[in-house]
C-alpha cells in the first residue's frame, strides 16, 4: 500500500509537471489497479449544482439549443458560470440551464427510473459517478465525437468510460484564528480530534454528503494512511460516536463550514479548499491546513436519456480546453484535470492552487476502489454508510 | 414614537392591572418582533464573500450578484409568476365561495368552513407531502400547473376568511336598496356590493400573493426540475452558499413589504375617509 | 315594470339552481379542496401501510428504531416549550393592541402583521446574524460588560426556541386579540367598582373571558410548531432535529415514502386530536383573520 501510494504522489508529481505522455499514464495507472472501465465507473458521475433554472416550466428545458446541467452553487457556482458556461454560449450559442437542484444521486436515479430526464450533465463526485455507472444510470461518454488532442490532455486518472473528472479538489482541515494562532494551530486530523490540547467547538461534514469524510475518524485516531482501506464502517461510526459530543454543528463540506469558521462558530472543521483559501485570501480570520486532506475529484457524467447529448459533448469537451481550466482555477483555486492549465496560471494564483505539486502530495489520495465496492447484498459501500449514517444521527 | 404609544397605553383602559409593566412588555415584545429583520441590512453592504456583522469594507456587489445571477432573478421572476397565478386562481375559487358560505345556510356549511380553513391550521409539512403524491401520481410534478395548484390548496384559507368576515360586516340594505330601484343582481354586484367590499377581497388577493410569494416547504417538495423560487434559493443560500447575496434579497424584500404596508394603510384609509 | 325586470332575472336561471345559488357557488372550490387537499392526505394514511406492499413495517420502524422516537418527542416537546413562551410574550401585546387606541394602536398592529409578511426565511437567516458569536448580540454585551468573551448561541436549544418563538408570536397574538376585543370591558369596571383589586378583577374576570383566545392560540400554534423545518435545521444542531425534517430525508432525499408517510400520519393524528380539542372548546370554523 506504501508503495501504491508513492506511485500515486509520483503521478500526481508529473501530472502537475506535465513530464508524464499519456501512455505512461495510463500504465502507471492500471499498475495502480485503475482499470479502465473501473476508472469509468468511478469517475463518472454527477454533476454539480449549479442550481436553478431560471426557465420556469419543463417545456423550455428541451429546446434544442441548450443543455441542462446540474452542479454547485455558492464561489464554485459563481466561478463556473464564469468560465465555463458564459464563454460555452457565446462560443457555441448553446445556453447553459442550470437545474434547479443539487446533483444529488438520489435525483439523478429517480430521472433516469422514471423516464423523465431533464439533465444533460450532472457534476457528482468519484464515489457517486461510479454508483451510479454501476447500476446503468449513465450514458457511456464518447471521445471518438471530440476533438483527440482535447482528449489526450485531459488526466487518464479521471477520464473514465462514463464520466470525465472536471478537476481536483481537496477537503482540508480549516480552523478559526479566533481559537488559534497561525504559530499554535491543529494541522491534522489526530491534532483535529483532540479537543484537550486544541480546545474548541468541531465542525464536521455530513456523512450523507458525497463523498462522506469517513477517513477522518479513522486518521484522527492513528490509522496510517497507507493503512485506511478497507474502512470498517461500524468501527468508523463506533470512533465518531465517541467524538460527537465535541461537534456542533454536521455541515456541508465548501461555503458553509467555512463561513461558520469565519464567524467563530466553530473552532476546526474541514472545508473545501477553494470556500477556505478564498476566504482566506479576503482576509477572514481563518486558517487551513494542507496536511492530510482528502483529495477528491468530481466528474461530469450524462444520465442515461439525456436530452441534449450532442450539446453536452460539446459542452464537456469545452470544458477541458487548457485555457477554460486555467480561468476556472483563477477562479477557484481547485486543481485542473489538464496539465498544460497549469502553465497558464501566474505564479500567485499556482501558488494557493491545489494543483501545486507541493500542497497535492501531502493529500490523501482517493480510492474510489473501496468506495465504489459492491457488497454481498448488492450496496456499494458509499450506500452502506449513507445507510448507517441515517439512524445514527438520530 | 414607540415611547408615546408606551405613555398612551396605561391611560387608555388598561384596568390599571399590570400598568406600565405590562404595557413595558408588550412594547419590547412588539419591538423584538420587527427589529430582527433589519439586521440583515447591514450584512448586505458587504465587500467580502462571507457573511460577517457588520461589514469591514462596504459594496454593493451582492445587490449587483442579486440582480445578475440568473439563478436570482430566475427564481423572483418565477415566484412573482406562481403568486400571480395562485393569486388569480385562489380568488376565482374562493370568491364564490365565500359569497356562498357568507350568504347561504344550506346544510354542510360548516363542513365547507372547515375544509376551507384546515390547510391553514395543520402542519405545511402534511400539506407538502399530500401535494406530492397528488401531483405525482397525475405528472405535475416540476410543472407551474402543479405548483399553482399546490399553492392554491394553501392560500384559499386566506381568501374564504378575509371575504367572508367583510361580507359577515356587510350591510345588505345597500343591496336591497339597489335591486328595489331596478338593478339586476348582476348589476347590484358590480356597482354596489363589490365596491363596498373592495378592501376586504384586496387584502386577501394581497395575503393569498403573499402566501404563495413566501411559500418554501410545499415548493420544495413539489418544484421536482422547474425552476426554483425565491424561497427556495433562500435556502440554498442559508445552507450552502453563506455569501451576502442572501442578505442582499433579504434586504430588499423587507423594505418592500414595508412600502406595501404603508401603502395598502394609505389606500384603506382613504376608502374610510370615503 | 320593476315587477316585470325582476321576474326576468327570476327566469333567467332555473329554479332549482336560483334556489341553491349560494351552495353552487361553494361547489368549484369545495371540490377542488377535496381533490387535492382531503383526497391526497387520505392516500399518505393509504402509503404508510402499503408501501410498498401491506405492511406495518413503516411503523414497526418508527417504533423499533430508537432515534425516530427520540425525533417524535424531541418535536412534542420543542413545540409545547414555543407555545408556552409564545403565550407568555403574546398575551400582553394582544392584551395592549386590543384596549389602546389610535396611532399606538396602529404601530403595534404593523408590529404584529409586519413579520408575517417577511419570509420565515429570512427572519431565520437575521436570527443566524444576531446570534452569532461575531453577531450583535454578543459584541452589545460585551461592550456593556455582561460577558468577557462571546458566547456560542447559535445550533443549540435556545436558538431554535428564539427563532420559532419568534415566527409563531403572530399565530398566538391574533386569536388573542381577536377575542380580548370581543370582551366588555364594563364587567372588568364593574368587578373594580365593586372593590376587587386590579389583580382579582384580572383573575376572576378578564382572564376567563379571555380563555378561548389562550386555548385558540395554543392549540394553533402547537400544531403549527410541530411541522417547524427551517427553523430547526437552520438555528439548530441534530439534537434539535424534527419530524417535518425526517419526513424531508426520508421521502425526497432517500425516496423512503413510507416511512415518510408513515412519519407524516403520526403528525397528522396528532393534529388531529388538537384541532377536534379546539373545535370543542373555540369552533374550527370561527375565521382566525386578522383584524382588517
Amino acid at each position: 500500500m506504501q508503495n501504491k501510494l508513492d506511485q500515486y504522489r509520483r503521478l500526481a508529481d508529473d501530472l502537475a509537471a506535465n513530464r508524464s505522455s499519456r501512455r505512461d499514464f495510463l500504465k502507471r495507472a492500471s499498475a495502480l489497479g485503475l482499470s479502465t472501465p473501473m476508472m469509468s465507473a468511478l469517475l463518472g458521475v454527477t454533476g454539480s449544482a449549479l442550481t436553478l433554472a431560471s426557465r420556469p416550466a419543463r417545456a423550455d428545458s428541451h429546446g434544442s439549443n441548450q443543455i441542462v446541467v446540474a452542479s454547485w452553487g455558492g464561489g464554485f457556482g459563481d466561478a463556473q458560470r464564469a468560465a465555463q458556461f458564459a464563454p460555452f454560449t457565446e462560443a457555441t450559442g448553446i445556453e447553459v440551464v442550470l437545474a434547479p437542484q443539487q446533483p444529488e444521486i438520489a435525483l439523478l436515479q429517480a430521472q433516469v427510473e422514471s423516464g423523465n430526464v431533464e439533465w444533460d450533465l450532472s457534476n457528482n463526485s468519484f464515489v457517486g459517478a461510479y454508483t451510479l455507472a454501476n447500476k446503468g444510470f449513465l450514458e457511456e461518454i464518447d471521445y471518438s465525437a471530440m476533438n483527440a488532442d482535447i482528449v489526450d490532455g485531459i488526466n487518464p486518472v479521471v477520464r473514465g468510460k462514463h464520466s470525465v473528472g472536471i478537476y481536483f479538489w481537496a477537503m482540508n482541515l480549516g480552523y478559526s484564528l479566533d481559537y488559534f494562532s497561525e504559530a499554535e494551530h491543529p494541522t491534522n486530523w489526530a491534532e483535529f480530534w483532540d479537543v484537550e490540547r486544541f480546545p474548541g467547538p468541531r465542525g464536521l461534514t455530513s456523512m450523507d454528503f458525497e463523498p462522506p469524510p469517513l477517513e477522518v475518524p479513522f486518521l484522527a485516531n492513528g490509522v496510517a494512511v497507507e493503512d485506511l482501506y478497507p474502512m470498517d464502517i461500524d468501527e468508523g461510526f463506533e470512533l465518531l460516536s465517541g467524538f460527537r459530543d465535541h461537534i456542533t454543528k454536521w455541515t456541508g463540506y465548501s461555503a458553509d463550514a467555512t463561513q461558520l469558521l469565519v464567524q467563530g462558530e466553530l473552532a476546526a472543521a474541514p472545508g473545501g479548499n477553494g470556500s477556505l483559501t478564498n476566504a482566506i485570501t479576503e482576509g477572514a480570520s481563518v486558517g487551513m491546513s494542507w496536511e492530510q486532506g482528502l483529495l477528491y475529484f468530481d466528474a461530469w457524467v450524462m444520465p442515461r436519456g439525456a436530452p441534449h447529448p450532442e450539446n453536452a459533448l460539446r459542452f464537456i469537451e469545452f470544458c477541458y480546453r487548457p485555457d477554460v481550466q486555467a480561468e476556472f482555477v483563477r477562479r477557484y483555486p481547485i486543481a485542473p484535470v489538464v496539465a498544460a492549465a497549469t502553465d497558464l496560471l501566474a505564479p500567485d494564483v499556482a501558488e494557493v492552487s491545489l494543483g501545486n505539486p507541493k500542497h497535492l502530495v501531502r493529500q490523501v489520495p482517493p480510492n474510489p476502489e473501496w468506495w465504489s465496492a459492491l457488497n454481498d447484498d448488492g450496496k456499494t459501500n458509499l450506500e452502506l454508510v449513507y445507510e448507517k449514517w441515517a439512524t445514527w444521527i438520530l | 414614537m414607540r415611547g408615546r404609544a408606551l405613555r398612551r397605553g396605561p391611560r387608555v383602559d388598561l384596568y390599571r392591572i399590570g400598568g406600565r409593566a405590562v404595557a413595558g412588555l408588550a412594547v419590547l415584545v412588539s419591538i423584538l418582533m420587527v427589529v430582527p429583520a433589519f439586521f440583515t441590512i447591514p450584512v448586505s453592504f458587504s465587500a467580502t464573500r462571507y457573511i460577517i456583522f457588520p461589514p469591514k469594507t462596504l459594496s454593493l456587489r451582492w445587490y449587483e450578484a442579486y440582480f445578475t445571477i440568473p439563478e436570482w432573478t430566475g427564481a423572483t421572476g418565477y415566484s412573482v409568476l406562481l403568486a400571480t397565478l395562485t393569486m388569480l386562481a385562489t380568488l376565482a375559487l374562493g370568491l364564490p365561495a365565500a359569497f356562498g358560505l357568507a350568504r347561504g345556510t344550506f346544510r354542510g356549511r360548516k363542513a365547507m368552513i372547515l375544509l376551507f380553513v384546515v390547510p391553514l391550521m395543520i402542519p405545511v409539512i402534511l400539506i407538502a407531502m399530500a401535494e406530492y403524491f397528488f401531483l405525482n401520481d397525475l405528472g405535475l410534478i416540476g410543472t407551474t400547473t402543479g405548483l399553482v395548484i399546490a399553492h392554491t390548496v394553501f392560500a384559499i384559507p386566506f381568501v374564504i376568511i378575509i371575504v367572508y368576515a367583510t361580507l359577515q360586516g356587510f350591510d345588505r340594505r345597500y343591496e336591497l336598496a339597489a335591486m328595489s330601484l331596478g338593478a339586476s343582481p348582476v348589476a347590484t354586484f358590480w356597482h354596489v356590493t363589490l365596491p363596498l367590499i373592495r378592501p376586504g377581497v384586496l387584502s386577501a388577493a394581497l395575503l393569498a400573493f403573499l402566501a404563495s410569494f413566501n411559500e418554501f416547504l410545499i415548493s420544495l417538495f413539489v418544484i421536482g426540475n422547474a425552476g426554483s423560487t425565491l424561497p427556495i434559493q433562500f435556502w440554498k443560500g442559508i445552507r450552502f452558499e453563506s455569501n451576502p447575496t442572501i442578505a442582499a434579497a433579504s434586504s430588499l424584500f423587507i423594505v418592500l413589504s414595508i412600502v406595501t404596508l404603508v401603502l395598502l394603510h394609505v389606500v384603506r384609509r382613504q376608502t374610510e375617509r370615503r | 315594470m320593476i315587477a316585470r325586470r325582476q321576474s326576468r332575472a327570476r327566469t333567467r336561471f332555473h329554479p332549482w339552481v336560483r334556489r341553491n345559488i349560494w351552495l353552487l357557488l361553494c361547489v368549484p372550490a369545495v371540490l377542488f379542496m377535496l381533490l387535492a387537499f382531503a383526497l391526497p392526505l387520505g392516500q399518505m394514511l393509504l402509503r404508510s401501510v402499503f408501501d410498498p406492499d401491506p405492511t406495518l413495517d413503516n411503523f414497526r420502524a418508527l417504533v423499533e428504531v430508537g432515534g425516530y422516537g427520540r425525533v417524535l418527542v424531541n418535536t412534542f416537546r420543542l413545540s409545547a416549550i414555543v407555545t408556552l413562551i409564545a403565550l407568555v410574550l403574546g398575551y400582553p401585546v394582544a392584551y395592549l393592541l386590543a384596549h389602546v387606541r389610535g396611532r399606538a394602536a396602529g404601530l403595534l398592529l404593523i408590529s404584529v402583521v409586519l413579520p408575517l409578511w417577511t419570509s420565515e426565511l429570512v427572519r431565520t437567516f437575521a436570527w443566524m446574524i444576531i446570534l452569532g458569536r461575531k453577531g450583535p448580540l454578543n459584541a452589545a454585551m460585551q461592550s456593556l460588560g455582561i460577558i468577557e468573551r462571546p458566547l456560542t448561541l447559535l445550533f443549540n436549544e435556545p436558538s431554535v426556541l428564539i427563532g420559532s418563538v419568534h415566527i409563531m408570536l403572530p399565530f398566538m397574538i391574533l386569536p388573542l386579540y381577536s377575542v380580548m376585543r370581543s370582551i366588555d370591558r364594563e364587567l372588568v369596571r364593574a368587578a373594580l367598582g365593586m372593590g376587587a383589586t386590579p389583580l382579582a378583577a384580572f383573575r376572576h374576570v378578564y382572564l376567563p373571558l379571555s380563555m378561548p383566545g389562550v386555548v385558540a392560540g395554543c392549540l394553533l400554534v402547537f400544531v403549527l410548531a410541530t411541522g417547524f423545518y427551517v427553523t430547526p435545521a437552520a438555528l439548530g444542531s441534530t439534537a434539535e432535529t424534527m419530524i417535518a425534517q425526517l419526513i424531508d430525508t426520508q421521502g425526497r432525499r432517500t425516496l423512503n415514502w413510507g416511512l415518510a408517510s408513515a412519519l407524516s400520519v403520526v403528525l397528522l393524528l396528532s393534529t388531529t386530536i388538537i384541532l377536534v380539542l379546539y373545535n370543542r372548546v373555540f369552533g374550527l370554523a370561527r375565521p382566525i383573520a386578522p383584524a382588517r
